[in-house]
């Protein structure tokens, strides 16, 4: 396992960056994009009587919760400074862009939840039993055959029948 | 006394303990499986709780998290990659121990000084808890607010990578709580028009996405790592003169852990760290450590166990989650229609009692499957991730459906899950979120409660001595950062 100081670039090590971290700068441009929508947002919230809202408005609480996250945030940039003298390394995990595979995973999580109310839940699980272990390369195929079998159907019927949840059945009827 | 009775005797059903047995083993399992986790387990347990009466859910819900605590040390020491955070210090000397030929003694050490650990934190919890209830009941809006804010601020210190990372989730996740209609005025507050929303964000779907969508994402850029896997063919127990030399360590480190399990938002891990160093501090062998020392093995692990039973003292008496787990458990608590807090424990003490039970029945039942199991548990490092991940994800789709049987659920499900996975790999932790969503409605309430008490002034609030001792201590928390930066620059120049 590399360690924290490692000096090896593919893991991450703790690389010196100007005063302005540029991810993290980055990272910070999009949350106060966010914020700033938010606040957007809050000009439209309703508003009460004042002996109604009790003086607090609707959008004062959540106005000064994004002031807040908006305040923290601007020191985001200028963070590593503090965590490199500390020996942390926040780029750890982020110095290889994102893998191929979890680009595809979530491409197919995306689809497959879109596509649940259709499939009906028997189908999504066992389209996921047969999909998701070939995406990641999982090669043998009676293994996945009987996964994709065994463990839909005895999900199914655990829920089904033993916690009365209620699958929906989609456009196909399929179920247990 | 009688509480006490009262609430062992409801966990005596047949039912009740089936419940609590499947939870403890859910939670070794998933604690022994790399990349699963207790917060994960629970996530997706806890929709299901649902069909059950509070006692059982709660129950099996705070053995899983005992047990879960547990498990993560199988992996810690037979494939040195911890399976839960909170065992990350026994694999410094748990799997040097195993290398060598003792992986048996290495899990016995483990599961020795997990069962102590845990039982030493549950009788503190036991006279803890009402004392802490019986204070709490002086609280009012004003002091329940101090401490919530004081709670958020101790995000600042909670496991991760960085301070301000984990305030800036926390306040997202307090941000998100602010979601629906608002209680005192009924206006509706980022609901975009979407009815279902108007309820505000179920917490279970955002839980189950964080948890395990964002790990699910994580592990699929790890599937080609090689571990090297040490098989335990059985469990070895220390022999009774080994047990007396770590006495003092397992008790020492039991103490510490209860300690920061009960401050809130410091979890395990951070008990382990703290008990593993401890452990070395007050060890005789101290050049041992790292190469497979039993007390290097029993010290975090006695911390990181009590911690669990010390981070209930909070989550069940005052309505303030110790961690990223309990404050899980306090979801499942709001969701079966209870406020958790003094008046639980004032007006209900037998069913605390009885989630304490459950907490002492997991403990003991580890010794149990821990001797029976370790070969087992052994080889279900051996599962092929390719197999258990999707089993790990329709899961999450059943469970984000079945909370309200509505596909907009499993929808902000795959959100969270999404915006977990990038905020993961950003230095955003999930646990302090959960815990801001969580403590956000109530730090709300409690502060239109102190405004409407105070006639809308804020400064009032310091008229209480203890909303005074709580702002001190977030001041204090949050200024530790920059007073400690200086004092180090100072010794430094």
């Amino acid at each position: 396992m590399p360690s924290e100081n490692s000096t090896a670039p593919s893991t991450g090590e703790v690389r010196a960056h100007g005063l302005v971290h540029p991810v993290d700068l980055v990272v910070s441009i999009i949350i106060l994009l966010g914020v700033g929508y938010l606040f957007y947002e809050t000009t439209h919230f309703d508003e009460v009587s004042p002996l109604f809202a009790q003086n607090i408005q609707p959008a004062m609480y959540p106005q000064l919760l994004l002031w807040i996250i908006a305040f923290l945030t601007c020191f985001l940039p200028f963070e590593h400074l503090l965590l490199r003298k500390k020996g942390k390394n926040i780029d750890k995990e982020r110095s290889a862009p994102v893998h191929p595979l979890t680009g595809i995973t979530i491409v197919f999580l995306v689809v497959i939840v879109l596509a649940s109310p259709y499939l009906g839940m028997l189908l999504t699980m066992i389209t996921v039993c047969l999909v998701m272990p070939r995406l990641w390369g999982y090669r043998k195929l009676v293994p996945t055959l009987l996964f994709a079998t065994i463990f839909p159907v005895a999900v199914s019927l655990l829920f089904s029948k033993v916690l009365s949840v209620y699958f929906d059945t989609g456009i196909f009827g399929i179920t247990i | 006394m009688d509480a006490i009775i009262e609430g062992f005797s409801l966990l005596l059903k047949l039912e009740n303990i089936i419940l609590i047995s499947l939870g403890v083993l859910i939670g070794v399992l998933v604690g022994a499986l790399p990349g699963l986790s207790s917060p994960m387990a629970i996530a997706l347990l806890t929709p299901f709780t649902i069909q059950l009466e509070p006692i059982p859910a709660i129950a099996m819900l705070a053995a899983l998290y005992c047990a879960g605590t547990f498990g993560g040390s199988i992996t810690a020491i037979l494939i040195n990659a911890p399976g839960a955070p909170p065992a990350v210090a026994t694999a410094l000397d748990g799997y040097p121990m195993a290398k060598r030929g003792e992986p048996g003694r290495a899990l016995g050490l483990a599961t020795v000084a997990s069962v102590s650990g845990g039982i030493i934190s549950l009788i503190i919890f036991i006279v803890a808890a009402p004392t802490l209830a019986s204070v709490a009941l002086e609280f009012r809006p004003p002091e329940y607010f101090a401490l919530a804010v004081f709670a958020l601020s101790m995000l600042a210190s909670m496991t991760g990578k960085s301070s301000l990372r984990n305030l800036i989730a926390g306040a997202v996740g307090v941000l998100l709580a602010t979601v629906g209609i608002h209680l005192t005025t009924g206006v509706e507050r980022f609901t975009f028009d979407i009815p279902d929303l108007d309820e505000g964000i179920h917490f279970v779907p955002v839980l189950i996405g964080l948890f395990a969508i964002g790990e699910l994402l994580s592990q699929s850029s790890t599937l080609n790592d090689k571990v090297e896997r040490i098989e335990a063919k059985a469990m070895k127990l220390p022999t009774l003169k080994e047990l007396k030399e770590l006495r003092n360590c397992i008790l020492r480190s039991s103490g510490i852990g209860t300690f920061i399990g009960i401050l809130p938002a410091e979890g395990s891990t951070v008990a382990a760290i703290v008990g593993y160093n401890e452990a070395k501090r007050f060890s005789k062998k101290k050049e041992e450590f790292g190469t497979g020392t039993p007390e290097g093995i029993v010290g975090p692990e006695a911390a990181n166990n009590s911690a669990a039973g010390g981070a209930m003292v909070p989550t069940l008496a005052l309505g303030i989650p110790g961690s990223g787990s309990t404050a899980l458990i306090l979801a499942a608590l709001i969701m079966h229609g209870f406020r958790p807090g003094p008046f639980l424990l004032n007006e209900t003490p037998e069913f605390l009692y009885a989630i304490f039970g459950a907490m002492l029945f997991a403990n003991i039942a580890f010794l149990g499957i821990g001797l029976a199991g370790a070969k087992f548990f052994s080889l279900v490092t051996f599962i092929p991730k390719q197999l258990l991940w999707p089993a790990v994800f329709i899961f999450a789709i059943i469970g984000a459906y079945s909370s309200s049987s509505s596909f907009v659920d499993v929808y902000v499900m795959l959100i969270a899950g999404l915006v977990g996975y990038f905020m993961n790999r950003h230095g955003f932790g999930a646990a302090p979120l959960v815990m801001g969503l969580i403590l956000g409605k109530m730090v709300e309430e409690a502060f239109s409660q102190s405004m409407i008490i105070y006639d809308n002034n804020f400064w009032a609030l310091m008229e209480s001595p203890i909303v005074l001792f709580f702002f001190a201590l977030t001041a204090l928390n949050l200024s530790t950062p920059f007073w400690t930066g200086f004092r180090n620059r100072k010794a430094a120049a």
